[in-house]
């Protein structure tokens, strides 16, 4: 049974909002409502949901404007899920009935999601079919656990994760392991807030895009959800921050370089694609062309992309770029047996194969995505499968599994030799 | 020549299929080859039938031109080297039936009798039944005719298969007209191909580490005592490199065959050229970190090494190996025996294929493809003698008879 403890903004995000669409933030499960709780997502008019089986978590949450959810008390009574993804999602079944009324009328979805112990894995999965049920846009962020905590964790994680792709519009897959990667050694409670945050950023963007009252071009959620025809398709989201006279290199370095491009359900492969620039003064046409110029030969997208801007002036030299787009839309399409909404003002003969494939004869057309050769992602595994082997996804870099920072240890050996050997640069 | 004496022998690797046409009485006699790339295969694992089946039909076809138009080719020889295909330790038990407790040959066929018996599930097949040992009460030997004891065993290293995985696997050589005789593990081709016939042999630990998949098979007495295969190899060394300094796969591929598997503190200043300089544009190109790039490599190659020292039981049954030996294509990486020798804490050696009748192929990339032959030829003799030494004692039982 589904026992609201502590309610507030009963009115939801609906009101107000300059679409009057109703936007919900769900965190399930210990870890993710401690990031839904925790951060501000810049002022959006989200509802801010927390969701979990274990009512002591929930009670460390004390932020009034956050509606808190205890599910599965029928199951669990009150305790946590555990470990066991299987109870959680019996725990989230027996609240069928409560989160069907949590989810009614929303029409974007962010569920977030710490992947690996019960609750979260188990209840996700679920609530995503539910949104889907619904036909609720969902956008899924989901943090892997550390390769550290075990062959058990890793592999209900990945599981889990499959079955949330599949129900969610978009999936992006934060993985611990490359935290070491992008912010260097630090400890496990700092590597959870630092993937919080990349969550923050992820969202905020996302939201930005359709929500911001600053001055420039938006685009609808009609549109943003083209963006994302089909539940299941690889999910390309890149963020990237610049300053000053690089700025627009700086930032699209940073895009082409994001955490998130480099994840197992990612895709650096986009049918679709939609840049939205951040900046302190309006872009000019020649600063847009370049940035959607450099996008579409890294990610593909053919003519088919949709740019939006905002201006806020507090940001003065600073650009953000969010790149957002889904890949492999026709095998998706053709696994689902459904039929893809058709793209927008297309004309480009790649982006045609992609339009004609309805009733095309089974060979597979080169989309501009194929023709790439460096693949951002799972590198030359990208699109396999994962198996694991002994507890780990050994196509995934021994380096970022073991949390080793290249850059830091070559700095590191390269004072350590200087100090040692007075001829060799610092 | 008679049809059954050519046999075509392919090994279908995730980067290359490597074939070889031999004549193989009265001496293997080569007389076609072709290595070409592979596609529609990675890890082991067929992704793509249709394009496997092509790219091997091409190398197949190549080597047949070579062999010569005249020449009919309808037998042939597999290798597998997937995580679709596993081992385990068979036995068979029975108890020693005599009054006086001395093992007679009917308990030794008892025994045998029961681990053959032995099922496996259903969606499997076996691959091969290698004899290991008898264990005569806890006592280990090769022959415990007329030993005193009570329970015998006979243990057998068992290898199967998923029978979707084989059949598909057959169905490529099928299709060009080709009948299979014989599949092969890779790791007992490649141990075949590179054996010493030295004392050195009977406890050796023989890794085959190739592009997709690391294949591994540990003697202990001179019988196969474990074998199995890791779903890593030197394309994954190549994904690493090319994830940790941001280039293509084609870029990495070349990087690593510049790089080392071992890390030198001279490794910090030095730089590689991401691609090929052009004349007199040197300081111009791209260059990347060789320490970033051994580093990664290094790791890799460790991990892969450690992985499998646990799968054939860690530590105590690494301090009974005699040698190790790597063969495979990624056996060529720079550096990657004293990885080995860091990990086993034992002398470590690349392994080339050493049968005479190869010599051109002594590349240990062509170990598992050579090794096929030289076990396709060992299984005949050994059947042929089977057979004439059944026929004399037919003869012999007849004379009596009349």
């Amino acid at each position: 049974m589904l026992t609201e403890i502590d309610s507030a903004n009963p009115e939801g995000a609906s009101a107000g909002t300059l679409e009057n669409i109703c936007t919900k933030i769900i965190g399930i499960g210990g870890a993710a409502c401690e990031i839904v709780a925790s951060r501000d997502f810049g002022g959006l008019p989200l509802t801010k949901i927390v969701m979990d089986t274990s009512a002591t978590d929930l009670g460390h949450i004390t932020d009034g404007t956050v509606r808190k959810f205890l599910f599965g008390d029928a199951v669990t009574h009150g305790l946590s899920a555990g470990t066991d993804a299987k109870i959680g999602e019996h725990a989230a079944r027996s609240s069928e009935t409560e989160i069907r009324e949590i989810l009614a009328g929303t029409d974007l979805l962010f569920l977030v999601v710490a992947l690996g112990r019960g609750a979260g894995s188990g209840a996700a999965s679920f609530i995503a079919e539910l949104a889907r049920e619904l036909g609720i846009m969902t956008v899924c962020f989901a943090t892997s656990p550390f390769s550290l905590e075990g062959k058990v964790i890793v592999e209900q994680a990945m599981s889990s994760a499959e079955k949330i792709h599949a129900a969610s519009n978009a999936f992006i897959l934060v993985e611990n392991d490359l935290i070491s990667q992008v912010a260097g050694e630090v400890g496990v409670s700092d590597g959870f807030r630092i993937s919080g945050s990349w969550i923050e950023k992820g969202v905020n963007a996302c939201a930005a895009i359709l929500f911001a009252k600053e001055a420039g071009a938006r685009i609808d959620f009609g549109t943003f959800k083209t963006i994302f025809p089909l539940a299941g398709t690889p999910t390309l989201f890149a963020l990237g921050y610049g300053k000053g006279e690089t700025a627009v290199d700086d930032a699209l370095n940073e895009v082409f370089r994001c955490p998130f491009l480099r994840t197992r359900t990612s895709t650096s492969h986009s049918d679709t694609l939609l840049i939205h620039i951040k900046a302190g003064t309006e872009p000019t046409v020649a600063v847009m062309n370049e940035i959607s110029q450099r996008a579409i030969g890294r990610f593909g997208g053919g003519e088919r992309v949709l740019t939006s801007h905002t201006v806020v002036p507090k940001l003065g030299d600073t650009i953000e770029i969010s790149v957002l787009g889904a890949g492999e839309i026709r095998k998706t399409r053709e696994k689902l047996g459904k039929k893809v909404s058709s793209p927008r003002a297309s004309t480009s003969s790649l982006f045609s194969d992609f339009q004609n494939t309805a009733s095309d004869d089974g060979k597979n057309p080169v989309t501009q995505g194929e023709l790439f050769s460096e693949d951002l992602a799972r590198g030359i595994f990208q699109g396999q499968g994962t198996r694991f082997y002994d507890g780990q996804d050994l196509d995934s870099p021994t380096y970022i599994r073991r949390q080793q920072n290249l850059q830091k240890i070559y700095e590191q050996k390269k004072r350590e030799l200087s100090g040692r050997n007075p001829r060799l640069p610092a | 020549m008679t049809e059954d004496n050519i046999v075509a022998f392919i090994d279908i690797g995730s980067a290359e299929t490597k074939v070889l046409i031999a004549e193989l009485f009265p001496k293997i006699n080569i007389v076609g080859n072709f290595t070409g790339k592979t596609r529609g295969m990675s890890k082991g694992e067929i992704v793509d039938l249709n394009e496997l089946k092509e790219s091997v039909h091409t190398a197949i076809h190549e080597a047949e031109k070579i062999a010569g138009a005249a020449l009919r080719i309808r037998r042939a020889c597999l290798s597998v080297s997937s995580m679709d295909v596993g081992g385990k330790q068979v036995s068979g038990l029975t108890c020693v039936k005599s009054d006086d407790s001395v093992v007679s040959k009917s308990d030794m066929q008892t025994a045998r009798r029961d681990a053959y018996c032995r099922e496996c599930p259903q969606d499997r097949t076996i691959v091969h039944r290698i004899k290991q040992s008898f264990v005569l009460d806890s006592l280990v030997m090769e022959n415990p005719e007329g030993r005193r004891g009570s329970q015998l065993a006979y243990n057998m290293w068992v290898v199967d298969a998923g029978k979707k995985y084989l059949s598909e696997l057959i169905q490529i050589p099928n299709n060009y007209g080709m009948r299979v005789e014989e599949i092969f593990i890779s790791s007992l081709a490649s141990a075949a191909a590179v054996a010493t016939g030295s004392e050195i042999d009977k406890n050796r630990l023989v890794i085959d580490i190739g592009a997709g998949t690391t294949d591994y098979i540990l003697y202990r007495g001179g019988v196969v005592w474990k074998a199995g295969v890791i779903p890593v190899g030197g394309a994954h060394i190549t994904n690493d490199i090319s994830a940790a300094v941001k280039t293509n796969a084609e870029n990495a591929e070349r990087l690593k065959k510049l790089g080392s598997a071992v890390v030198r503190d001279s490794d910090v200043n030095g730089d590689i050229a991401l691609v090929p300089p052009e004349k007199g544009l040197e300081e111009f190109t791209e260059k990347v970190s060789l320490f970033k790039i051994n580093y990664v490599t290094a790791l890799r190659v460790y991990e892969t090494f450690e992985l499998v020292k646990k799968a054939i039981g860690g530590e105590e049954e690494a301090s009974n190996v005699s040698s190790v030996f790597i063969t495979g294509g990624t056996a060529m990486l720079k550096d990657i025996c004293a990885v080995a020798a860091e990990v086993f804490r034992r002398e470590v050696s690349v392994a080339e294929p050493n049968c005479t009748f190869a010599r051109t192929f002594s590349e240990p990339k062509y170990s598992t493809v050579v090794g096929m032959a030289d076990l396709l030829v060992k299984r005949r003799r050994e059947a042929m003698q089977a057979r004439a030494s059944k026929t004399f004692m037919a003869r012999l039982s007849s004379l009596f008879t009349h």
